[in-house]
C-alpha cells in the first residue's frame, strides 16, 4: 500500500486543525449555517435525514488492518457501532456528533486517513478493481495510476469548483469490475501493439438522472501523459459545463452536447498546450510510486493445494462458500477472497465494529493485513493461501461474514434511502432486505446463478440501478413508495443502462416482481446461460409478458 | 392544516421538534400543534430566533394528519425522521457512543 510522507501527513492534520476552528466558530455562533455548510461539505460532513453523516476516503478502496480497526474504533466511540460501506468504496458513520467531528478526523489522521474530497464539486474518491495486482486477467496495475491521480486532485486549486462532482475509475484488467463506462472518466490500462503501457480514455459516463455509457475519446495514452491529458480534460470541463442546471452541470452532458468528437477536439488541443511541461510523467516518478505496489512476499507454493482440494470435495458448505467467495490470483497457491457484507436480513454494505475487527484480525493472519473495500459493498482479502481458506472461512463463519452469496441475486447494491438519505424518495433498504428474505434459500441462489440486482431510493441513482441486471428505482407517487424496475443493465466491458419494464410497483407487490423476473428466467434459459445472457437472447418482452399480462 | 415545526440540532444533527414552552424535544408527541398557516408561521418565528442562538439549524413545518385518533406526520419522509429508520438491526440500535 501507498505509505503517507510528510507532504501528505502535515496536509491531513492541518486541514484538522482548520476544520477544528472552523467547528469551534459555528458552535460559538461566529459561522452561520450557510457560511459553515461548504466547510463541512469539504470534510465529508453531510446533514441527513435524522443526524449529520461523515463519509471517510478510502483510496481506491485500500485500507489496512490497522485503519479498520481506526473505523471500528470510529463506530463504537463516536457512533451507533456501525458503518457503511458506499459505492465509491469509501465508508460512511450515519450518527457523528458535529462537535465531535474534529476529534474524530483527528483520530483518523493519525492512521493516515481523511475525509477531503468525499464531498462538492470537485475531484472524488478514484475507485478501482478490488482485485487490482492479483487478477490473473490485469494485465497493468491500476494502482499506480490511482495515486498518482490521487496526488494530483488532492486540493487542486483549478479543480476545486467544478461544475458538478467528478469521478474517476480505474482498471487494467480484461473484465471491467470497477464499471468504468458509468464514470466522468474512465481510465482502462493496457499495452500496446509495441508492448507499452497506456490508457483508452473513457469520457461522459455517469448514473444519476440522466444515465449515459461513457465513450472513448483516445484510445491509447501513453503513460507519461496521463496527468497532463487528464487535466487537459478538466480544464475543458471546468470553463463549457453548464453551471447554470445542476442537472445538467456533469461532464456527461457537455459530452453529449458537443459529440464526443467535438469534445475530443478540444481535449486534444487543450493538451498540446499541456503536453510538454511540469504535469509530463518523469519515469523515476511512475517507479517511485511503482513501488509501493510491489508484489508482497508470497511464498513459493504448489498448486493445486491438496489440503484445500480434499475440504472442498469433503464439505459441501465450505465449497459453496469458494465457489462465490474465492477467485483466482495471479500466484500459484495463492487466492483472493470476497466478504460479503450482505447477510440475509442484514443492511448492504453495514459493518459493525466488531465485525470491522475481525476482518482485520483475519486480514493480519491471512492476508498481509491489507483489506479492499469493493464498489459493490463487500470487503476483500486478496491474498490468501489455498491451505489457509478452510480456517479462513470458519473464522468468518464465526463472525457472521461467511455469506455465500457474492456475485449472486442477494449481493445487493443499495443505497441508504429513505431510512437515512435526506434526498430520498423511497426506501430502499427494506426492500433489499425483503428480497433477502425471499431468496434466502442458498440452493435455489446458486440454482439461479450471477445475477446483479441494484436498488435505488431516488433518481440520483446511488444505488447503481442503471447498471444492475433487474434495477430497481424508488420513487413517491401520490405520497406512496413506487418502484420502477429496469432491465438488462450492466456495468461491465459491456456496460448498458437498463430499459424500464413497464409500470412501477407498489412497496408490498415489487419483491413479488421481482421473483416473476427470475422464474421467467429459469424458465426461458438455456444451458449455462446467466441472467444477462438470456435476456440479451430473447429481450425483455417474456419478462414484460409475465410481469403484466395478469394484473393482479 | 395543523402543523408542527422541526429542525436539526446544531451540535449533534439529531431530528427535534419545536414545544409550545419553546424548547426543542426529540419526541414528536411533545411539539407544539400549529392549526393553521398562521399560527404555523409565528412558530417559524421562534424557529428562526433559535437559528441565530445556535440551537439548530434548517427549521421548517409539516403537515400532521390523524391516524387512528393519534396525530401523525403525514408524508413518509416525516415519519421516518420522527421515529428513526425502518431498518434497526440488533448492532445499529445501540445507544449513541456507549463504548465511550
Amino acid at each position: 500500500m501507498y505509505q503517507y510522507d510528510q507532504f501528505d501527513t502535515t496536509l491531513v492534520q492541518e486541514r484538522v486543525e482548520q476544520f477544528r476552528g472552523q467547528v469551534a466558530r459555528r458552535l460559538a455562533g461566529d459561522l452561520t449555517e450557510d457560511q459553515f455548510r461548504p466547510l463541512r461539505l469539504m470534510n465529508g460532513l453531510y446533514l441527513q435525514l435524522h443526524a449529520y453523516m461523515l463519509r471517510v476516503a478510502v483510496p481506491y478502496g485500500f485500507v489496512s488492518s490497522v485503519q479498520m480497526r481506526m473505523l471500528a474504533h470510529i463506530a463504537r466511540r463516536y457512533d451507533k457501532g456501525f458503518g457503511h460501506f458506499t459505492t465509491r468504496q469509501n465508508i460512511q458513520f450515519n450518527w457523528p456528533r458535529l462537535e465531535d467531528t474534529p476529534d474524530i478526523l483527528a483520530e483518523l489522521a493519525t492512521v493516515d486517513m481523511h475525509a477531503i474530497q468525499t464531498s462538492g464539486n470537485c475531484i472524488r474518491n478514484i475507485t478501482s478493481d478490488e482485485f487490482a495486482g492479483v487478477a490473473p486477467d490485469e494485465t497493468e496495475d491500476p494502482r499506480i495510476a490511482c495515486e498518482i491521480l490521487r496526488q494530483w486532485s488532492t486540493l487542486h486549486p483549478e479543480f476545486s469548483f467544478l461544475p458538478r462532482k467528478f469521478k474517476f475509475a480505474v482498471s487494467g484488467a480484461t473484465h471491467d469490475r470497477a464499471a468504468l463506462k458509468v464514470h466522468d472518466i474512465g481510465l482502462r490500462l493496457w499495452r500496446n501493439a509495441d508492448g507499452e503501457p497506456g490508457y483508452e480514455v473513457m469520457v461522459g459516463g455517469g448514473q444519476g438522472r440522466t444515465p449515459m455509457i461513457a465513450q472513448t475519446i483516445r484510445p491509447f495514452l501513453p503513460e507519461q501523459h496521463l496527468l497532463s491529458y487528464v487535466e487537459a480534460i478538466l480544464r475543458v470541463y471546468n470553463r463549457f459545463g453548464r453551471r447554470d442546471n445542476k442537472y445538467k452541470a456533469r461532464i456527461k452532458i457537455l459530452v453529449h452536447e458537443l459529440g464526443a468528437a467535438a469534445f475530443g477536439g478540444m481535449v486534444e488541443e487543450e493538451w498540446r498546450r499541456l503536453k510538454v511541461g511540469p504535469l509530463a510523467l518523469p519515469s523515476a516518478e511512475i517507479a517511485r510510486i511503482r513501488r509501493f505496489f510491489r508484489p508482497l512476499p508470497y511464498e513459493e507454493l504448489a498448486d493445486p493445494v491438496t489440503w484445500f482440494e480434499s475440504r472442498r470435495r469433503e464439505d459441501p458448505a465450505f465449497a459453496g462458500w469458494v465457489n462465490t467467495s474465492v477467485t483466482a490470483h495471479k500466484w500459484p497457491g495463492y487466492a483472493a477472497v470476497v466478504i460479503s457484507l450482505k447477510p440475509t436480513g442484514g443492511v448492504p454494505g453495514d459493518a459493525s465494529a466488531e465485525k470491522m475487527d475481525a476482518v482485520a484480525d483475519l486480514a493480519d493472519r491471512y492476508s498481509f493485513g491489507e483489506i479492499r473495500v469493493t464498489h459493490a459493498q463487500n470487503l476483500v482479502l486478496a491474498h490468501v493461501k489455498k491451505a489457509d481458506l478452510h480456517a479462513l472461512w470458519q473464522a468468518l463463519t464465526e463472525h457472521g461474514l461467511a455469506s455465500a452469496n457474492h456475485g449472486l441475486i442477494t449481493d445487493m447494491i443499495v443505497c441508504p434511502g429513505l431510512d437515512y438519505c435526506g434526498l430520498a424518495t423511497a426506501r430502499s433498504i427494506p426492500i433489499a432486505q425483503r428480497i433477502g428474505d425471499r431468496f434466502a434459500d442458498l440452493r435455489r441462489q446458486h440454482e439461479i446463478g450471477n445475477l446483479y440486482v441494484n436498488i435505488s431510493g431516488c433518481i440520483n441513482a446511488c444505488g447503481h440501478h442503471h447498471v444492475g441486471h433487474i434495477g430497481i428505482l424508488g420513487l413517491e407517487k401520490k405520497g406512496e413508495e413506487s418502484y420502477q424496475i429496469t432491465l438488462g443493465g450492466r456495468a461491465d466491458e459491456r456496460a448498458a443502462i437498463g430499459q424500464r419494464a413497464g409500470p412501477a410497483f407498489s412497496f408490498d407487490t415489487v419483491v413479488d416482481a421481482v421473483e416473476t423476473i427470475v422464474e421467467t428466467y429459469l424458465g426461458l434459459r438455456q444451458d449455462g446461460e446467466r441472467f444477462i445472457d438470456t435476456l440479451a437472447r430473447t429481450g425483455p418482452d417474456p419478462f414484460k409478458e409475465a410481469l403484466y399480462a395478469n394484473p393482479a | 392544516m395543523r402543523q408542527v415545526v422541526t429542525a436539526n440540532r446544531l451540535r449533534d444533527g439529531l431530528t427535534v421538534f419545536l414545544t409550545a414552552e419553546m424548547n426543542w424535544s426529540q419526541d414528536l408527541g411533545e411539539a407544539a400543534v400549529a392549526d393553521d398557516d398562521i399560527a404555523a408561521s409565528t412558530l417559524l418565528r421562534t424557529a428562526e430566533n433559535a437559528i441565530s442562538e445556535g440551537i439548530v439549524v434548517d427549521p421548517y413545518a409539516f403537515e400532521l394528519e390523524d391516524r387512528e385518533g393519534h396525530p401523525r406526520a403525514r408524508d413518509r419522509r416525516e415519519r421516518i425522521r420522527a421515529t428513526g429508520p425502518t431498518v434497526q438491526q440488533g448492532f445499529n440500535t445501540r445507544p449513541h457512543g456507549s463504548d465511550a
